[in-house]
């Protein structure tokens, strides 16, 4: 597919908001009463919202017809990309009551309350975001449990980073940072393992559409004499990257490593300072890290996307999809994964 | 239960794009507002157009056939488009099974483009709205066009008949017969939208012969035939022998 510049930056920024605010809470309901500030509450749960504030703003980029925007929440029982219309301001109001509640020093069992049911709204909406693209059934890269699984490891693996930076940089518990950090570090592993199995999945995809089914020819040699315009039009622009761009290694490893092997460097060399007692500011780069390599992972997310109607053009990138049935088996190669 | 749809016979298409031109004729000056174009004269053409016609050349030499292959939406009963449309913009109607996208509720997102598996939704860029193939609805049902001419643009503007317009579900009409009776297949079935529109495939017609209706054989033709009394019946000439 075409990656859409607007999509790329909503996903990622509403993804950061939504795991910062998650933390946040988190962190709010293992330390006991009051130990927490009302003010980095109310800033964290501020920042949560701006981030996903800056998100929608670039979505609204995305439609041309922004103003009948709200008429998207209408068919939430059949289309997850209603439900994520209708989770992402559910979440932006829950996160923040639970602000202002923090910051008017409310009864903390309200605060409880709203926080838990503003974090349980960015959970479900990280697989709302992510199952728009996965219910396309024939985008194989993208059908598959690797897709809601990364969105929801990036989201909370990058939250729970820039919520280390922040607490950072408001000179918080030691403790309470360390603990943060420890949660990180899984979700940087747990993230890394996942993407690279991703990658690997992506490499090795095995598709039952070809072009035979496409036209309904029963011939291994088909080649494509006219398609239909002059000229570049909607199904050349919009469903391809350009075709034959490789496997993109470099990419990936960049991919990794600013994800979340820079992070997990970075988060590490903070951890003895926060020990001793002393604080560390290398998660704030850790965080920035992380939100360029989110836009690079979903900007390949999104070019790697192969759309069958490429068929009909011609630059649909077959990598290990081939017909069983039409191609003669070579001596030794392996069965098409399925 | 009604499901208007067209049959695409690919045996008689000769790629001449007069539907296509037809469909974009007639959808830009007709109820549903214009198709734009940019810089139709143009080095580089742009614009949304319902139907497309594309050729392939199947085999490889020196046994080789030419496919001339038009596409549009094709209706499906398991739209894919539907399901994801967030507004319902795209819908599927109830009463004739015809898939529409209402350009007053469409946002712009391309989802239902993503969606669909045959690439048949072009986004018009100037209106801000998804359009694709109405099958004429402002045609079909239109009491000022005479009986004969309440069809698609396309299926009139046919100059070889390979376009028949019905109702697919109903076994007596001549769009179900021309499917059953032609073997008509769906696009891509794997992938799971169950389209109406069929296609009808390219076949060579043959005739059998047997040893013993050849009664002269002229360099690779044959006169064949019956004989009977002083009659002799020619029936066939020029046909290939086997079978």
């Amino acid at each position: 597919m075409h990656p859409e510049k607007s999509l790329v930056i909503l996903t990622v920024l509403a993804g950061v908001g939504q795991g910062l605010f998650v933390f946040l809470f988190g962190a709010d309901v293992l330390n006991p009463t009051g130990a927490l500030p009302s003010g980095l509450l109310a800033a964290g749960a501020a920042a949560a919202i701006a981030f996903t504030v800056f998100g929608t703003m670039a979505s609204f980029f995305h439609l041309t017809h922004p103003e009948r925007g709200w008429k998207a929440i209408l068919q939430w029982r059949n289309s997850w990309l209603s439900r994520e219309v209708v989770l992402l301001p559910a979440f932006q109001g829950l996160a923040a009551l639970y602000g202002l509640a923090a910051y008017a020093d409310m009864d903390y069992h309200l605060r409880y309350l709203l926080g838990a049911a503003a974090a349980i709204t960015a959970l479900a909406l990280y697989l709302a975001s992510s199952m728009v693209y996965a219910k396309v059934r024939f985008i194989r890269e993208w059908a598959n449990v690797y897709t809601p699984l990364n969105f929801t490891l990036i989201g909370l693996a990058s939250g729970a980073v820039t919520a280390v930076a922040m607490f950072e940089l408001a000179g918080f518990d030691a403790r309470m940072t360390l603990t943060l950090i420890r949660v990180a570090f899984f979700l940087l592993a747990a993230g890394l393992v996942i993407k690279a199995l991703s990658f690997a999945y992506n490499a090795g995809i095995y598709s039952p559409v070809s072009l035979q089914t496409a036209l309904g020819v029963n011939s291994s040699s088909i080649q494509q004499m006219d398609f239909g315009a002059s000229y570049a039009h909607y199904n050349t622009k919009e469903y391809s990257f350009g075709a034959g761009q490789g496997n993109r290694i470099g990419m990936k490893l960049f991919i990794l490593a600013a994800l979340f092997i820079a992070p997990f460097f970075a988060l590490s060399a903070d951890y003895m300072p926060l020990l001793g007692g002393e604080s560390g500011f290398a998660a704030l780069f850790a965080s920035v890290a992380m939100i360029a390599g989110a836009m690079v992972e979903r900007w390949l997310f999104f070019a790697e996307g192969n759309h069958t109607q490429n068929l009909y053009y011609g630059n649909f990138i077959a990598k290990g999809a081939v017909n069983p049935l039409l191609q003669p088996a070579k001596a030794g190669s392996p069965a098409p994964k399925r | 239960m009604t499901q208007l749809a067209l049959v695409i016979d690919l045996n008689k298409c000769v790629g001449c794009h007069a539907c296509a031109v037809n469909c974009k004729s007639w959808n830009t000056s007709g109820q549903f507002g214009p198709l734009t174009d940019v810089a139709p004269y143009g080095e580089k053409p742009d614009g949304v157009w319902f139907n497309r016609v594309q050729t392939y050349e199947i085999g490889e030499f020196p046994n080789v056939e030419v496919l001339h292959f038009p596409k549009s939406c094709l209706h499906c009963v398991d739209a894919p488009c539907v399901e994801v449309c967030p507004t319902n913009a795209s819908h599927k109607r109830q009463e004739d099974g015809i898939v529409l996208v209402n350009y007053g509720d469409c946002i712009g997102c391309k989802y239902c483009s993503w969606a669909c598996p045959y690439g048949c939704r072009e986004f018009d860029a100037t209106e801000g709205v998804m359009k694709k193939c109405t099958l004429c609805v402002d045609r079909i049902y239109d009491e000022k066009l005479p009986e004969d001419e309440r069809k698609p643009a396309c299926v009139l503007a046919c100059p070889s008949n390979a376009r028949i317009f019905g109702d697919i579900q109903d076994p007596n009409s001549a769009a179900a017969k021309a499917i059953s009776e032609g073997m008509g297949y769906k696009l891509m079935p794997e992938a799971g939208t169950n389209p109406s529109n069929h296609y009808l495939p390219r076949r060579k017609a043959k005739v059998a012969v047997s040893e013993e209706q050849i009664m002269v054989r002229r360099h690779d033709t044959v006169k064949t035939g019956r004989r009977s009394a002083d009659v002799e019946e020619t029936v066939i000439e020029d046909v290939s022998l086997g079978g």
